[in-house]
């Protein structure tokens, strides 16, 4: 298994210069903010942002504690995922400062908005793993394969998160008395 | 069909897209994060001296409080100097090593 940030992380551990670490930044930028994303859901995208800055600073201040045990492309995700499943379940512990109920956009296409708010209602109950394989797949475009090395599982375990993300899905639209 | 279902509804959904002042913002915090935070002398005075007067109070009025009549007055200054001196020493044993530090910041 090779790790070709494993250069660019003892640059940066030896130099501790800024530039080297955002080679880093540039790299990961766009996987870190869809994962966390992919975990808030739609609406949340402020909060993915903020996520994705305290991932890097936090990387950034902790670099000397990753072992090397994984890649480092690995462990960067893993913290985010975690990350983002933390600000998600502070922000829903305060009602106060909920995430706002961003409705899909329906124009252009014969949509039904009740069927997409139940969809949408249906979504925000799957368990996190499921919920985010749901995301990364469906709204960003992610293979199984690409979805597991996000998310640090085995491409069968995030292929049969999206399989048991679709029955309860189905089941779900099904109490509300919404066809599929 | 759920995944046609799916398919459709999140095609309606923009997708999230970083902000453009994100790498800037990020640069600033790093920066901010780099720089030692600098403190003004009469600051790092007052977080010195202000849990030590606390003490030195709180000790004097205990021993104000309690005074054993045997002690005389000269007696009573020269065990609060040893006292000070010694919360001094315990404060300078007590102060967090290198590794105290390391594991800190691994838990912050």
């Amino acid at each position: 298994m090779t790790d070709e940030d494993a250069p660019l992380v003892k640059t940066f551990l030896a130099t501790g210069r800024v530039e080297d670490f955002e080679v880093l930044v540039e790299r990961h930028r766009r996987n870190v903010f869809r994962i966390a994303i992919a975990v808030i859901g739609h609406g949340g995208e402020s909060l993915a942002e903020d996520v994705a800055q305290e991932v890097f600073l936090r990387v950034y201040r902790r670099l000397h504690t990753f072992e090397h045990r994984s890649r480092f492309a690995t462990w960067l995700y893993r913290l985010t995922y975690n990350c983002a499943l933390d600000s998600l379940r502070s922000r829903r512990a305060r009602p106060e400062v909920a995430l706002a109920f961003v409705p899909a956009i329906h124009s252009g296409t014969l949509r039904d908005p009740f069927r997409d708010d139940a969809l949408a209602d249906c979504i925000s109950q799957l368990p996190d793993g499921q919920r985010t394989a749901v995301h990364l797949h469906y709204w960003l475009g992610h293979t199984s394969a690409e979805i597991a090395g996000m998310l640090g599982v085995q491409p069968g375990t995030a292929k049969l998160w999206i399989f048991r993300a679709r029955q309860l899905l189905a089941r779900c639209l099904a109490r509300r008395g919404v066809r599929s | 069909m759920i995944d046609d279902n799916l398919i459709q509804y999140f095609r309606s959904i923009p997708e999230p897209r970083l902000s453009s002042g994100f790498s800037a913002q990020l640069r600033e915090r790093l920066d901010t994060a780099r720089r030692p935070v600098r403190r003004s002398p009469v600051s790092v005075v007052l977080r010195l001296w202000a849990p030590r007067a606390y003490w030195i109070a709180a000790i004097a009025i205990g021993l104000k409080v309690v005074r054993p009549p045997m002690f005389a007055l000269e007696q009573m200054a020269a065990m609060a100097a040893l006292g000070v001196v010694g919360a001094l020493a315990l404060q300078r044993a007590l102060r967090p090593t290198t590794l105290t530090r390391i594991l800190r910041d691994a838990l912050r």
